[in-house]
């Protein structure tokens, strides 16, 4: 009742607020005066149970390597030693994916540190190194901070499962996909997923970031 | 006026918040305080109403289990539970609870389950943040920001399925202000079950999805399953008690006429809302709906709950019970009437779907006493009672029934051709009507060898010869 | 979710198949699968073609206990007590007596709480690999005397009812149920079985909302609207796949391999 009563006051001009008012506000008072306070229930994914022992939990772990958007090959342990941001997109895709860069960027600009950020294609067939140079160029990514990765249809799967991403062909040529934006620390452990790219959701991923880099010095 | 008060607007919402802070201190916004874990109960009982005058964390816990239980005698079914029964477990916070809710998935399940908890104010009801496999457990939180009874349910897909199956129950929210204090309250949950055999049909009987689409249920039930709420597990109270029913229909199809024979209940929480009906007779429970009804029993007896879409009642297990003791009370209830307006008209035969014939053939009295007893469950018991006690006055005794016993030849006409107007078993008058059923010889000479022999009746074997001459009319 | 399920638009010809079948080598404990094609359950209000299923190598049966303890046996990093928590849960191999010991466990049992990884691993420690989900529902939808199981009087009846009873403890060996046209056994009411690309099912778990997932959480449009809405074993299959993740390592479910022609 008392929100309602927030929205009367503050949607209203109270000029227009007579004696009527005055008195239904004091009948709400008196008859039904109380409206519970509730936290703001955070859902955020969350891992599996323990707290991770680093490297056991690390997906450095994985034995596969990677072509970048230079054509160099690339293990996922030469991430090792900085905070990353990672997606998995692909360049041709109109909708979403450029929406993920976008929130990468912010949690990189936001975060205010040295981060890496990594972008993972999930279509190896069109997404050749040169073409993620050429969409690299196009999205104004610094290419001392990113990582665009092609690498084979296995390994991108297992890249998949291990970040908790579905995506799926659709026969338009188009991917079905989750929007998740992973923050790994410094030895490859997950330590926050946001699983859309809502301006709050980003604000966490800002947090998760700012935490690892205030625990590193 | 208009002007006076116009100058007095800037500092209306100062006074507003002088009256919330000083004037009104207990009506300052509730915020939470400590945290508690839910105890949860099995239909039919229900948890304690809630003292507390604050809201508070609830933690609860429930687990979903696949398991396979009676779902009628003789009759065994697979069910999706919601804590190891059917219905699920009745859950019951306060109005502006924070709740903590953990859905954990046993380890030998086969399905994933999740939980839609039509109390949550949010996407799914939860379903989609419950979302657990086999050997795992999830956890959201909701704010129970409405007061109600609501249904929970699976909404896993095949969402029907998984609800057809019985994973469905009741979360109580009560008003911050409580309910008003009753003598008994009571969760009785509807559902229906749709299996490849028809009624009574012997065996663990898989889900029909078929018969489900066409809504066409072959048992309708109180509780999970025929005769759950019947007998010695009836509900019980005592003369002059207030009894509020928490009532719930899981569905999945059909809609519940929910109807106490015998009783008017004085106040009815449609749809298990805040509006209170009173007088009523007859309410409606919606699928995924519920009820709250408040009845007061001023005179004792049994009391037939059942779903007055009466065929469900009688031919697919819709029938409860509330059995009421203490002293008579003559002015209201004069205890010589029948109740028999419920029943289906005519004693024509009454085609029970459940009992074509079947291939066996007794050897031996055991035999035929054994097979006996599951028609006598499936076919007799829901009006005469698994003792064969009956109802005094509604439905007569078999158990030391000199009608019964005296005359088996008219017992077995009874049960073929049906049995209407005034009889009289051991001394008490009764005038109902007892449709036909329709038997094969084979099963009437088993059933009546059943009863005879039972119940502390001690009679003699009735052969299918002998049910054919009275079929025949000799 | 919106994914696929097994309706079969363009059969292979039987008599074509016969004489592909008579001058192939097959692997041993393999048969071969004539090629089809796969139609998507969630198809987008059958604006897309099905998927085309070229020809391809199955296990007969699922893995078993003493297959998986030979791969166990020989790759210690799989090893219950070895493995990466973050390529399988506890509960790993839980229901062995030991690393290398399968204790009062039938060999012939299919294997279970093995999660993605292990699977995935093993099959290529085969030379094969895990089935996608095209591949698999489309095996899986073969009657007993066509590749179209659909067209056979009660045949989703049946598998309606293999796919909902509980699972049975303990677990019958494999190949005791009948094959189906392809020769392949024990498809539906045995063990849930992993695929390659389980995660492609994008289950949110509110099924009620999956037809029309929200833009916010899946790039994409392709993923609204069901074909057959009567194919319970199917849905409960995606609703599966969709409710674990890799490291998952539950009880019901195992695994088979197959190999490219």
């Amino acid at each position: 009742m008392l929100r309602t009563l927030g929205r009367t006051l503050g949607s209203e001009p109270l000029d227009r607020c007579s004696m009527r008012c005055f008195i239904v506000i004091l009948t709400f008072l008196l008859t039904s005066c109380t409206e519970p306070t509730h936290e703001h229930v955070e859902t955020p994914m969350v891992l599996e149970s323990d707290t991770p022992l680093a490297g056991e939990y690390s997906i450095y772990q994985v034995e596969s390597t990677w072509i970048n958007q230079t054509g160099a090959e690339v293990t996922l342990e030469a991430l090792a030693g900085r905070i990353q941001i990672v997606a998995m997109t692909y360049t041709s895709c109109e909708m979403s994916c450029p929406r993920i860069v976008a929130a990468m960027k912010d949690i990189e600009r936001q975060a205010g540190g040295k981060v890496g950020l990594v972008l993972i294609s999930i279509d190896p067939e069109r997404d050749s190194p040169p073409t993620l140079a050429a969409y690299s160029e196009k999205m104004g990514l610094e290419e001392s901070a990113w990582n665009l990765l092609t690498g084979a249809p296995d390994d991108i799967l297992e890249i998949a499962a291990l970040l908790g991403v579905g995506y799926q062909k659709m026969p338009d040529g188009e991917f079905a996909h989750s929007n998740i934006i992973t923050i790994l620390n410094e030895e490859g452990v997950i330590v926050h997923q946001q699983n859309g790219i809502a301006v709050d959701l980003t604000a966490e991923s800002v947090r998760a970031v700012q935490e690892l880099l205030e625990n590193a010095k | 006026m208009t002007h006076f008060f116009g100058s007095f607007k800037y500092s209306l919402a100062t006074l507003t918040t002088v009256l919330i802070l000083f004037v009104f201190p207990g009506c300052q916004s509730e915020t939470l305080k400590g945290e508690e874990q839910a105890i949860l109960t099995h239909a039919p009982a229900v948890p304690s109403p809630i003292t507390r005058n604050y809201p508070t964390k609830v933690i609860i816990e429930l687990e979903t289990t696949e398991v396979v239980r009676r779902l009628a005698d003789g009759v065994d079914y697979t069910f999706w539970t919601f804590g190891g029964e059917v219905p699920g477990k009745f859950i019951r916070v306060r109005e502006g609870d924070q709740v903590e809710f953990h859905l954990n998935n046993h380890p030998d399940s086969k399905m994933p389950h999740n939980i839609d908890l039509h109390a949550v104010t949010g996407p799914g009801g939860g379903a989609a943040s419950s979302f657990t496999a086999p050997g795992k457990g999830t956890v959201f939180s909701f704010a129970a920001l409405n007061p109600g009874l609501y249904v929970y349910h699976c909404a896993t897909a095949p969402v029907g399925m998984h609800i057809a199956n019985g994973m469905y129950g009741l979360i109580l929210v009560e008003p911050k202000e409580g309910l008003p204090p009753v003598d008994q309250e009571y969760y009785v949950m509807q559902s229906e079950f749709y299996t490849h055999g028809a009624y009574g049909e012997a065996g663990l009987q898989p889900f029909d999805m078929g018969k489900a689409i066409l809504e066409t249920p072959d048992y309708v039930v109180f509780n999970g399953s025929v005769g759950s709420t019947t007998g010695d597990k009836a509900l019980t109270a005592k003369v002059g008690d207030k009894i509020r029913l928490f009532i719930g229909n899981g569905g999945p199809n059909l809609v519940s006429s929910f109807h106490v024979i015998g009783e008017i209940f004085d106040l009815v929480n449609t749809e298990g809302g805040s509006v209170q009906n009173k007088n009523v007779q007859t309410t409606l429970v919606p699928a995924g709906g519920s009820s709250i009804v408040e009845f007061t029993v001023d005179v004792p007896g049994t009391f037939i709950i059942v779903d007055h879409s009466i065929f469900r009642a009688f031919n697919k297990g819709a029938l409860a019970m509330l059995t009421v003791t203490g002293d008579a009370v003559p002015e209201i209830y004069s205890g010589l009437q029948a109740e028999s307006v419920y029943l289906p008209e005519g004693g024509g035969i009454q085609g029970l779907s459940g009992s074509t014939p079947n291939a066996f053939v007794a050897k031996t009295m055991d035999e035929r006493i054994a097979e006996g007893g599951r028609i006598f469950a499936a076919n007799c018991a829901a009006c005469h009672q698994a003792a064969g006690q009956g109802i005094p006055g509604v439905f007569p005794p078999l158990a030391g029934s000199d009608f019964l016993m005296s005359d088996p030849a008219r017992a077995a006409g009874a049960v073929i051709n049906g049995l209407s107007g005034p009889i009289e078993v051991n001394g008490v008058a009764y005038n109902g009507v007892m449709p036909g059923v329709k038997l094969s010889d084979e099963q009437v000479a088993n059933v009546l060898t059943y009863v005879m022999n039972s119940f502390g009746n001690k009679g003699t074997e009735m052969t299918p010869s002998q049910v054919a001459n009275v079929r025949a009319g000799h | 979710m919106w994914v696929m399920i097994g309706m079969l638009t363009a059969l292979p010809s039987a008599s074509l198949f016969a004489r592909q079948k008579a001058r192939t080598v097959v692997p041993k404990g393999m048969v071969l699968v004539g090629s089809g094609v796969y139609k998507a359950l969630y198809d987008n209000g059958g604006k897309f073609d099905g998927v085309d299923v070229p020809s391809f190598f199955i296990d007969e049966n699922p893995v078993t206990n003493a297959e998986f303890l030979t791969f166990v046996t020989q790759n210690p990093k799989w090893r219950r007590s070895k493995i990466s928590p973050l390529f399988a849960e506890s509960t790993y191999l839980a229901n062995w007596a030991g690393d290398v010991n399968l204790g009062k466990l039938g060999p012939n049992e299919p294997v279970t709480n093995v999660s993605w990884f292990a699977a995935k691993s093993y099959a290529k420690w085969k030379g094969n690999r895990l089935p996608t989900v095209a591949e698999w529902e489309y095996v899986a939808g073969a009657g007993t005397r066509s590749a179209r199981g659909k067209d056979e009087p009660g045949f989703e009846k049946r598998v309606l009812i293999l796919t909902n009873q509980p699972t049975p403890k303990p677990l019958p060996d494999v190949g005791q149920s009948s094959p189906n046209y392809w020769g392949v056994r024990d498809l539906h009411g045995l063990v849930w079985e992993w695929v390659l690309n389980f995660n492609s099912a994008l289950v949110t778990g509110e099924s009620r909302a999956d037809a029309n997932l929200e833009r916010k959480l899946f790039c994409g449009s392709g993923v609204v609207g069901a074909s057959d809405f009567t194919d319970y074993a199917a849905f409960m299959r995606f609703a599966f796949r969709g409710s674990v993740n890799a490291s998952y390592s539950g009880a019901n479910l195992g695994f088979r391999t197959v190999r490219s022609m």
